[in-house]
């Protein structure tokens, strides 16, 4: 492995789908963490539910467009489900249930008893749901090679869910911009400022809480699709770990700001893999095997997490006054 | 205003369950294909396209074994017999975790550790293209062949205990059997939450780095019995002093000075996270993706009336039972406990009546690792073993405990941690066993509903 492979495969998570639907992660996250305040601590279930609500239905042979509704009735059910009861509960209830929820999804998803439905632990193959996503494709068959990247035009981890993933991340991008420049938005920071001086506004706070829980689950329930369309769902795979990674992302890039989550998402995937695969080649097998590599990759992530919040919580473009974890 | 809540939460309540039902009606209707893509192959060469997962089935004493049906199954499906040198293959097209299982028989007849083995492919990773699968080290799936009653550890879903719902006088058997295993289960549950309430109480932190804190008394045991050869009561007091030096350390290191920087519980409670996921990583990293199992030998079984148990799992609720009692002896009766309570109820005040506040919160860190230590200990011995993230799993069990039993409350804990450990390990009597967490967690989730201020808590603490 050479320094050109190197290079090749750490600026491929610059435009990698995983990239892209963390970004769409934790820009829902923004909208519940930086701009309302909501601590939620399961976005990672709102992606499963995406991912499960898309890949469920495709399997049965839905059409794409129904299968898209399914995943967004389904994480806007779910957020409304969380949110009936904690929104008037302090921060740290928010957090307790949606991770808890989170959990109950995985868990229940990945049981045995489930395997009919969900596919159980090993979850559902990519050729069950995929196929219609790739024929929708208008790019011929074959694989492209662009500079110094080939993928496959249409199949599994393509440049076609490539286009589409990040022209998602575009128009989140311009939604949130749009949104978090209204009217509505400024409500929003006003209760992560203040509640109170929003209620005494007249303003009902809860319901304002409740859209932006929802809205976030919806970005978060798109993320999930994109995040298992280059691979198969398995419930395992979209854990409170993937929550966590998307907590350091907003955090890194910023929370409260519109390309923060981008920024963190490529910054964290392309600075990972930057580390993992020097470790790799700079490291003998025998000193290090690849799965400790892995590991320790994720180490350095946790350390990044701790080290963020500490020293710079307002991440890479945040603005300090703007964010204040109010307890 | 607040004077109809318990009404309307009652009916959201009510309204959130048929809701919850509505939803999984919904998804059992639905039903996708599953896929039969993977191919049993004579040798197999891992491509961009292509993973592989195979191995060489050999008897213990390294002699091939031919003729043996091994089945795939997981991401993709397949079936092969060995071939005479012993060596099977499958080539697969999914990324994805993969279960090879053997016959029990020809498992038992070889003098191997394992039936089956839980392996993962990533075609797109260096390290992962090509799984090896071996019968002959007890991994982490391994159908747990020594204990009868399900337990804990996610991962070990034993044959025995295949949820098949009540029936007859088995029901009743089961039933005892499992409001043991349940009490058990709570009781190490409640040596690990009394330390997170201690250090919720003192300095309003939900800890999630306290998973990570049991693994580590777990795997220390693991250490000192099976790497230094100690013996096991002295390699679990060795545990116990590693995980309270941790917890002491971690105070003076990180938990004190943002106390001094003033950085609020919230910011301070993602900090946890990020070193719940360091030290889970650096446990995989150092003792590997295994279970590691502090003592070899498998006890031998005791029949008490309608239950079925052993040595070790009753010496270890005894010795839960002490520590719990002692725990309590010190909150109530101590100098130093009573002031722990006092910064528990005013941290302000308390300081104000001149107790060292920084002192008290130290000591309750310390006491609190060497608490979660002792549990994952006595969890490894009870669970035949302790894996990297064992202590993650139980982390949202101790959150549903500490929670329940009303955030910040002394005793609260072992109430709490009592009730999640019966009706986890109850409701597989009525759900599959591999959902039994699930059902604890939708405890938290009620209690927060009905009562979140938990049973034992003050109505003031609510946002």
């Amino acid at each position: 492995m050479n320094a050109l492979t190197i290079i090749t495969n750490v600026l491929g998570e610059l435009m990698a789908p995983t990239t892209a639907a963390y970004a769409l992660a934790a820009m829902g996250l923004n909208i519940h963490f930086g701009m309302t305040g909501l601590m939620n601590m399961g976005q990672a279930g709102f992606m499963l539910l995406g991912a499960y609500g898309f890949a469920i239905t495709q399997a049965m042979g839905g059409n794409l467009f129904i299968s898209i509704v399914t995943a967004l009735v389904l994480a806007a059910i779910y957020g409304l489900l969380l949110g009936i009861p904690t929104l008037k509960l302090g921060p740290d209830y928010l957090a307790m249930v949606t991770l808890a929820a989170a959990e109950i999804v995985r868990i229940v998803a990945r049981s045995t008893a489930m395997t009919h439905v969900t596919g159980g632990s090993a979850g559902i193959s990519p050729q069950d749901f995929t196929t219609q996503f790739e024929a929708l494709s208008p790019l011929p068959d074959g694989s492209t090679t662009f500079l110094l990247w080939t993928y496959n035009n249409n199949i599994a981890n393509s440049w076609w869910l490539r286009i589409v993933a990040w022209i998602l991340v575009a128009i989140a991008a311009v939604l949130c911009w749009r949104w978090f420049n209204s009217p509505w938005g400024r409500v929003l920071k006003g209760i992560r400022e203040d509640e109170n001086a929003i209620k005494s506004l007249g303003k009902n706070v809860t319901k304002y809480k409740m859209q932006a829980l929802i809205l976030g689950g919806l970005f978060g329930a798109i993320a999930g699709i994109v995040f298992v369309l280059p691979r198969s769902v398995q419930p395992d795979s979209l854990g409170r770990t993937v929550t966590f990674y998307t907590w350091t992302i907003l955090l890194l890039g910023g929370a409260a700001t519109i390309m923060g989550p981008i920024l963190g998402s490529c910054v964290l995937w392309v600075l990972l893999t930057l580390v993992k695969e020097v470790m790799r080649v700079s490291i003998p097998e025998t000193v290090m095997s690849s799965n400790q590599i892995e590991a320790l990759g994720w180490v350095i992530v946790g350390v990044a997490l701790m080290c963020l919040v500490i020293f710079r919580p307002q991440g890479i473009l945040g603005n300090k006054k703007e964010l204040a974890f109010n307890a | 205003m607040r004077t109809s809540v318990p009404v309307r939460r009652w009916r959201r309540v009510i309204v959130m369950m048929i809701a919850l039902l509505a939803s999984l009606v919904a998804l059992v209707a639905f039903s996708p294909m599953q896929a039969h893509a993977a191919e049993a192959v004579d040798k197999c060469n891992p491509t961009a396209e292509v993973g592989c997962v195979n191995g060489i089935l050999q008897t213990s004493d390294k002699k091939p074994i031919g003729g043996v049906e091994v089945t795939l199954s997981g991401a993709e499906k397949a079936t092969t017999t060995t071939a005479a040198d012993g060596s099977w293959a499958f080539a697969v097209n999914a990324d994805g975790k993969y279960t090879v299982t053997i016959p029990k028989a020809a498992m038992q007849d070889n003098g191997l550790k394992t039936d089956s083995a839980t392996v993962e492919v990533k075609k797109n990773d260096f390290g992962k293209q090509r799984a090896v699968v071996r019968f002959d080290e007890a991994s982490k799936s391994a159908g747990s062949s020594a204990k009868s009653n399900s337990s804990g550890s996610s991962s070990s879903s034993s044959s025995s205990d295949s949820a098949t719902g009540p029936s007859g006088s088995n029901f009743t058997k089961r039933f005892w059997q499992q409001l043991y295993s349940g009490i058990l289960f709570g009781l190490m549950l409640a040596l690990m939450s009394v330390g997170m309430n201690l250090i919720y109480g003192t300095t309003g932190l939900s800890s999630f780095s306290h998973g990570e804190q049991v693994t580590l008394g777990g795997l220390m045991a693991y250490l000192g019995a099976q790497v230094m050869h100690m013996p096991i009561w002295l390699a679990a007091v060795f545990a116990i002093v590693i995980g309270a030096l941790t917890g002491f350390i971690e105070d003076v290191l990180i938990w004190g000075p943002l106390r001094k920087k003033r950085i609020g519980p919230l910011q301070q409670m993602i900090v946890t996270i990020g070193l719940s996921m360091a030290l889970q990583y650096l446990f995989q990293c150092f003792f590997g993706g295994d279970i590691k199992g502090i003592t070899k030998s498998i006890p031998e079984a005791i029949q008490i009336g309608p239950i079925t148990t052993n040595a070790p799992s009753l010496l270890a609720a005894a010795i839960a039972i002490i520590v719990i009692a002692g725990v309590t002896f010190f909150l109530y009766r101590t100098r130093l406990g009573r002031a722990t309570r006092a910064v528990s109820d005013n941290s302000a005040l308390a300081a104000a009546s001149g107790i060292n506040v920084n002192r008290v919160v130290r000591v309750v860190w310390t006491l609190a690792c060497g608490l979660a230590a002792l549990s994952g200990v006595l969890m490894g011995i009870y669970l035949n073993g302790i894996s990297w993230n064992t202590g993650a799993t139980l982390l949202m069990l101790m959150f549903a405990a500490v929670t329940l039993g009303g955030l910040g409350t002394a005793n609260g804990a072992l109430v709490g941690s009592l009730v999640i450990g019966i009706v986890a390990d109850m409701s597989s009597l009525f759900i599959p066993s591999d959902m039994r967490y699930a059902s604890a967690l939708a405890i938290l989730i009620i209690v927060l509903l009905i009562r979140p201020q938990g049973i034992f808590g003050k109505q003031q603490r609510i946002g």
